[in-house]
């Protein structure tokens, strides 16, 4: 290839290593870099360049608390990796939250949502952080569609872990995390769940202002807002 | 393994624990690297808050994905920083609803001095982030732009080609341009 075919590689290379490509763009300079030893060494050199980029930024303290809900949180899953999953099952109707929220009087859904975790448990201690730290379990409902679902938030002040066993795996989809109040919906964050179907979810902060937790099926790479009927409604 | 001898041990060699949920292994990781990672979220974020939520996520996903890390693509601290710039830059979308913006200022975010005395890693990182932002600061404006709106800011290059009002050529060009000066920068300060 020509020293000018070349520059042009050599800038695709650069915006490539920066992220800075389309989808399509990177997987041909993929594949480029398959059959051409030059831009490997290339690419292979100037990566250091990218790599320095996190490091220029000013250092901040991270706060002690963030390590502390951090190690809860793992400590509890390195305990106790399977959630347990509340026996008691209680049928109610209600309607899809997404019409809640919009406000639209419509009847119910046909859809109902089973009660399975109808005690708040406060007291509750999880985890072995030694910590002294005290956390409630609160209840979920999860649809009823899905046979044999189970879903439990363990709070902690502002932040918990709700745990889910029982959901499907959607290819290309993901479980995405929702904090309510109101007409107010933030995300919380995303998840998968195992083959077995259990997953879990930290939810770093936002309990304290938030009136319900939920988790919708979103595309792959979440939503802003919620786009599906929730499959898990936790009402703190 | 005793805590004093997970200490000893290289990232490489306690992300196999990670994977098998060992959380001391994991506090280990998260210790040596959940400052560059909180530092960089709050770049990329701009709020302490938001910065905290990524970082945690980040780390859990580490946590919980541990047997995606793959020693032969580069280091853990790389790695793991990956991680954390990938979850930023999704908040941002996803908050902003558009493609992110991101400060043209080199220095926006002051160095918060810890109220105990660094530690001796802390301090040489903190010196090795002023050596990189020393070789940052010696692009010109140009280049610089460009490097800041991709990697901090999450821009593609052709949106960087329309926040800045120039041909996609263009950027790419100084794309290049500066990810060369930077490399050279590097070289001589080995």
């Amino acid at each position: 290839m020509s020293d000018a075919g070349h520059t042009r590689w050599e800038d695709d290379l650069a915006a490539y290593l920066l992220d800075a490509l389309s989808a399509d763009e990177s997987r041909a300079v993929e594949r480029h870099l398959e059959d051409c030893a030059r831009c490997r060494e290339r690419a292979r050199w100037l990566r250091p360049s990218v790599e320095m980029l996190p490091t220029s930024v000013e250092q901040l303290e991270p706060p002690p608390e963030l390590r502390e809900r951090l190690m809860r949180t793992v400590r509890a899953e390195a305990a106790a990796p399977a959630a347990a999953a509340p026996r008691d099952a209680q049928v109610r109707a209600g309607r899809g939250w997404l019409d809640m929220l919009r406000a639209v009087p419509r009847p119910a859904l046909a859809l109902g949502v089973a009660l399975i975790a109808l005690a708040a448990v406060a007291g509750y201690g999880i985890g072995t952080g030694g910590d002294g730290t005290t956390t409630s379990t609160v209840s979920a409902q999860v649809d009823p569609a899905l046979s044999g679902a189970t879903a439990t938030l363990e709070r902690d002040g502002d932040s918990g872990i709700l745990r889910v066993s029982g959901l499907p795996q959607r290819p290309g989809r993901i479980y995405e995390v929702w904090l309510a109040q109101g007409g107010d919906v933030r995300p919380a964050g995303l998840f998968q769940v195992d083959r077995s179907g259990r997953g879990a979810a930290a939810i770093a902060a936002g309990l304290d202002r938030a009136e319900r937790v939920m988790v919708s099926l979103e595309p792959a790479r979440g939503s802003a807002q919620p786009t599906t009927e929730p499959v898990v409604v936790a009402d703190i | 393994m005793e805590p004093e001898d997970l200490q000893r041990l290289a990232d490489e060699d306690l992300m196999p624990l990670v994977e098998r949920k060992d959380a001391s292994a994991f506090e280990i990781v998260y210790d040596r690297h959940g400052g560059p990672a909180f530092s960089l979220a709050y770049r990329i974020v701009g709020d302490r808050q938001v910065a905290e939520e990524v970082t945690q996520e980040a780390f859990l996903s580490v946590w919980r994905s541990g047997a995606r890390f793959d020693r032969a693509r580069g280091s853990v601290r790389t790695w793991l920083l990956g991680v954390v710039r990938n979850r930023a830059i999704d908040v941002l979308r996803r908050e902003a609803g558009r493609a992110p913006t991101v400060s043209l200022e080199l220095d926006t975010v002051p160095e918060q001095e810890s109220q105990f005395e660094p530690t001796d890693a802390e301090a040489l990182r903190r010196e090795a982030g002023r050596e990189v932002r020393g070789a940052l600061g010696d692009l010109p404006e140009d280049q610089l732009k460009v490097v800041q709106l991709a990697y901090f800011g999450g821009l593609s290059h052709s949106e960087i080609a329309d926040v800045l009002g120039m041909p996609l050529g263009t950027v790419k060009g100084r794309m290049r341009l500066a990810m060369e000066k930077m490399r050279a920068t590097l070289a001589e300060g080995m």
